[in-house]
């Protein structure tokens, strides 16, 4: 007789385990394999069919891979845990019996689970860990802002806000900031580091809500957040040695009484590190700073495609300028500004940066009196002394500068004035075919001039009137040189031949003239290759095309009759505008 | 003198009974005598009894100075004083005094050095305590300090492929390499079968929307507050179809009217409490009704309508009959497009597996259900317009950063979704008196019971 074939014995049952089962064959607790998956990434799964996965059962219970479980049996930190648990026990039991050195030497002898291999296993090159970083920046500079709360370690809010610190020191370092964001929820980060972009989010300095228990469970994030510290550690490490910076770090005035003057608590970070606004000390000199450091960009393409290798090009240049953005910049911080974000920003690009020392005990290098300070910013309506040397601006202007990539115009962001609007530096846009009126285009491109209607008026003189209507005669010249152009092409064939004829009668070398090209033939022709290639277009295709094309036509008629009906617009403005001011003078002239 | 027995003198045994040792015991009785009186008072001179006392004072006796080396008055007792040495035993080992002992150097020389002045001890516990300070700052501080380099013998770019696997393979154990097979390719040739390995592609970072800057475009605002709202709409629409499905089908009754209702209901027909149907009853009981009609023989089918009728039947079944004959005979001819038929039937179900396959595939990529809870995407956060201030000083933080990133990660898959258990819902333990504990009206009373 054949061996009988039992049900869920292969496939889909055989593959999955429930999490009770898991737990039964680990040994371990619920807890503590909670955050043994947390740490080790391993995540429940959804299985195509639920009912043959869970062995015949209805219902929705939590599923893990079998082989998942397998792989968690062989990890060392099991066996870690276990130990943890028994030392707890043994805590328990010396706090409930009141044995007071029971206790002491209990508790400061609390086995610590390491998880560096873990951190080694789950980000196996140091690109890998970088692209992971969004959520560990995001989580740990929230759990710096913590207060020491009952379900979360006090150790770890300390070391979240040591990790977070030394990993700004570092962008500073590199100048490694693109892009800045403030929306209402925090300030967004955008930082490149080895080509990888990192974003996060740092809180508003705003005290401590209190959270909703149900909202958020505490315990899970504290371990995610231990996890991600431990990683942020390493990668710290990496990237401070990479720069050839001292790691822990050192500032650049480093002298060994005032260290020892500040004695630490554990994993707790000195105001003077936190200030962000001292130069860290490197462990070589003469490395070529990254700020300095330029790339020799090829500047022959391997494989075609020129453009994106001189889009590419343009990019790298814009990036270098940013870097040094606002070097040489002398920028004083009011206490209103929020310190922290903005002495970040500001030092990405080299500004040297300073504050009132009542914000922020250490750090300050310079007072308000300082003449020599260029830029002071400020956030609130008027200010009773004010320096001539200095531009007193809001601090949108320094984000804004960020996020365009140049040192824009300081007129808008005078203290006092309505800013204009902050613009997400992440959108991207898709419909490119759209009326884009020129204000808009201002705020993004700072290179087109909104003619603004007060300046168009102070230069008006009487003579000018008529330029408007020679404007309106070239305009319409211009569509006659496309004709033009026609009737070119008839001349150029002409010339060819008699060139030939010429160059036929006489054998001797004469000054080149330049090549002659025709425009109106050159375009006829693309036009007709082009409804060739259109009628190379496969059937079934055919019709998607029309519309493609059909659409593509409406918006840039849509677009033309827009910018048409914005000329006609301007143009009645401005001449009711002259037509008073006319009258004015006139008025004026009787009165005389 | 006697003469000398002839015994053996080799054990205890025979010295003690077979030899006479009298006269060596009445020689040392003489002597021991002799020690406790002393020799006789004839054989001492004068000037040993008697001296002449010529100072009238007491003297002053000086003590003699103990010497370290004297042994302790409290071992008196067990030394011996008598002049006769007592018989040792003959089989103690003897011990080599030149041999160091090990043990005693070892351990509690050192211990001697260790014996200090309290003068020193004031400096010597400063120091120790800093030095336990230390200690202990190094074994805390070792928690969480980052000193080395993870990724160090990492293939950097433009390094070979090989050494980077070479080095990976050095330190990953085995199950790791397996487990890892995916992310890192070509490894180890066993790579490890996961079904949909990848978590949800949904960004870590969610790209923050433009209209959520604290000084947003109107247009960009606009858009934000009406994606929110075509959000709330649908909900609201959703809420009220459900409302409208389950609750407002049922009619809804005060607890009043209720009550009133259901003793309505159970004292039915009884007597003494409902008057008016109480008549009508008495009008019912009269007479039996049957609720089906009474069959009468007037519609019964004639025998000529019966034949007919299976006439029709026999005719029916002969038909369909030839038509199933008709068909197998047109189904020999078919057989060769049978095949083509088969293959077609195929091509289809594996056009429908292949989609069936591609949707799984793009259901990996959204939020898929883990638990018994089903993720539900709460709301974003914005501002009303009059909310909006223009400054970063006034702008009020919204929403909670911390309830976005654990929402992402339950979005990707990462965590199931579970509700939070209260402690209020826990299980209330239940409390017994002991039987055999006696309660008396005294113990009452002072409980003001």
């Amino acid at each position: 007789m054949p061996m009988q074939k039992k049900k869920f014995q292969s496939g889909e049952g055989a593959r999955y385990v429930t999490r009770r089962a898991a737990l039964n064959k680990l040994q371990l607790s619920l807890k503590d394999f909670r955050t043994l998956c947390i740490i080790k990434g391993i995540y429940p799964r959804e299985p195509a069919h639920r009912r043959k996965a869970q062995k015949g059962k209805s219902g929705i219970h939590i599923l893990y891979l079998k082989k998942d479980i397998l792989f968690l049996l062989h990890e060392p930190m099991i066996w870690k845990l276990r130990d943890l648990q028994v030392h707890l026990n043994r805590l328990r039991r010396a706090k409930g019996m009141h044995q007071k050195d029971l206790i002491k030497r209990y508790a400061n002898t609390i086995p610590r689970v390491s998880i560096d291999h873990v951190v080694k296993e789950r980000y196996p090159t140091f690109i890998d860990a970088l692209r992971d970083m969004d959520d560990a920046l995001t989580l740990c500079c929230l759990f710096s802002t913590f207060p020491k709360l009952k379900s979360i370690p006090p150790n770890l809010i300390a070391l979240c806000r040591r990790l977070t610190v030394e990993f700004m020191h570092v962008c500073i370092a590199a100048r490694a900031l693109r892009k800045v964001f403030i929306s209402i929820k925090g300030i967004y980060f955008q930082v490149e580091i080895k080509g990888q972009t990192i974003t996060w989010v740092i809180p508003h300095n705003y005290p401590h809500e209190p959270q909703k228990k149900q909202e958020v469970d505490f315990y899970t994030m504290a371990t995610f957040a231990d996890f991600y510290s431990t990683a942020l550690g390493f990668v710290n490490f990496r990237l401070y040695n990479n720069l050839n910076l001292y790691y822990p770090p050192r500032l650049g005035t480093y002298n060994a009484e005032k260290l020892e003057e500040e004695i630490l608590e554990e994993n707790e970070t000195s105001d003077r590190v936190a200030a962000l606004n001292l130069p860290l000390l490197k462990t070589a000199e003469g490395v070529e700073d990254p700020s300095e450091s330029e790339l020799d960009l090829d500047t022959f393409v391997i494989d075609g495609d020129e453009a994106k290798a001189e889009e590419a090009r343009k990019e790298y240049e814009k990036v270098r300028k940013l870097k040094k953005l606002f070097e040489g910049l002398k920028v004083f911080l009011n206490r209103e500004v929020p310190r922290e974000p903005l002495v970040f920003a500001l030092r990405c690009f080299g500004a040297q940066v300073s504050w009132d020392e009542t914000t922020f005990p250490e750090g300050a290098t310079f007072a308000e009196t300082d003449e020599t300070i260029t830029h002071q910013i400020v956030d609130r309506p008027d200010l009773n002394k004010q320096y001539i040397s200095r531009y007193y601006i809001q601090p949108q202007w320094v984000f804004d500068c960020v996020n365009a990539r140049e040192l824009l115009p300081v007129e808008k962001y005078f203290i006092g004035t309505t800013l204009p609007p902050h613009l997400s530096p992440f959108t991207v846009e898709y419909r490119t075919q759209r009326y884009v009126p020129p204000e808009e285009k201002a705020l993004t491109d700072p290179t087109v001039i909104v003619n603004k209607d007060q300046e168009l008026l102070d230069e008006i003189s009487d003579n000018e009137i008529e330029d408007i209507e020679d404007d309106k005669k070239e305009s319409e010249d211009e569509t006659m040189d496309a004709d033009d152009e026609d009737l070119d092409e008839f001349d150029g064939e002409m010339t060819e031949e008699k060139l030939a004829a010429i160059k036929r009668k006489q054998m001797k070398v004469e000054s080149g003239t330049p090549e002659f090209i025709n425009k109106g033939k050159l375009r006829r022709e693309n036009h007709q290759m082009q409804l060739l290639k259109e009628k190379m277009i496969q059937k079934k295709y055919r019709n998607l095309y029309k519309s493609m094309k059909s659409g593509r036509m409406k918006r840039e008629k849509e677009i033309k009759l827009l910018k048409y009906k914005r000329r006609i617009h301007e143009r009645t403005n401005l001449e009711t505008k002259r037509a008073e001011i006319r009258a004015r003078r006139a008025q004026a002239a009787t009165l005389m | 003198m006697k003469t000398k027995k002839k015994t053996g003198r080799r054990l205890k045994r025979d010295w003690r009974t077979k030899i006479d040792v009298t006269d060596v015991d009445t020689f040392l009785e003489e002597k021991r005598l002799k020690e406790r009186i002393g020799d006789p008072f004839s054989d001492k001179k004068d000037e040993e009894l008697f001296h002449i006392d010529t100072s009238g004072k007491k003297r002053k006796v000086q003590k003699p100075k103990k010497s370290l080396e004297a042994p302790l008055k409290c071992l008196s007792s067990l030394q011996s004083s008598s002049a006769i040495v007592p018989l040792s035993k003959r089989s103690v080992k003897k011990v080599n005094k030149n041999k160091k002992n090990e043990d005693f150097d070892k351990n509690i020389k050192p211990l001697k050095k260790t014996i200090i002045k309290k003068k020193d001890a004031k400096e010597l516990n400063k120091i120790l305590k800093s030095k336990v300070k230390m200690l202990q700052l190094k074994e805390t501080s070792t928690k969480d300090v980052f000193n080395k380099d993870l990724w160090s013998s990492y293939r950097e770019p433009g390094q070979k492929k090989e050494k980077l696997i070479n080095n990976v393979i050095k330190w990953l154990p085995h199950e790791v390499l397996n487990h890892n097979a995916k992310i890192l390719p070509k490894l180890s040739n066993k790579k490890m079968f996961h079904p949909n390995q990848r978590t949800c592609e949904a960004d870590d970072m969610k790209c923050p929307h433009p209209g959520l800057s604290y000084n947003p475009t109107i247009e960009d605002h606009v858009s934000l507050l009406s994606n929110i709202a075509e959000k709330e709409s649908a909900l609201i629409k959703h809420e009220a179809h459900i409302n409208r499905v389950t609750q407002s089908l049922f009619k809804q009754v005060s607890k009043d009217k209720h009550e009133k209702m259901i003793i309505e209901e159970l004292t039915e027909g009884l007597p003494g409490f409902t008057n008016d149907s109480n008549i009508e009853v008495n009008e019912d009981t009269s007479e039996f009704k049957a609720i089906n009609p009474p069959t009468t023989r007037d519609n019964k089918k004639t025998i000529k309508k019966r034949k007919i009728q299976r006439r029709l039947r026999n005719e029916e079944r002969q038909r369909m009959n030839a038509k199933i004959e008709k068909k197998k005979i047109s189904d020999l001819y078919r057989l060769r497009y049978i095949n083509k038929e088969l293959d077609e039937l195929e091509n289809s179900t594996n056009k429908k597996k292949v989609k069936r396959l591609q949707k799984r595939q793009m259901g990996n990529i959204s939020t898929r259900r883990l638990g018994t809870n089903k993720f539900t995407e709460s709301m974003d956060t914005f501002t009303l317009p009059k909310d909006l201030k223009g400054t970063l000083r006034e702008t009020e933080p919204q929403g909670n950063i911390f309830k976005d990133c654990f929402e992402s990660l339950q979005k990707r898959n990462i965590l199931s979704v579970g509700k939070k258990q209260l402690r209020i819902n826990k299980k209330k333990v239940q409390a017994f008196m002991d039987p055999k504990f006696k309660v008396t009206p005294s113990m009452l009373a002072e409980y003001n019971l």
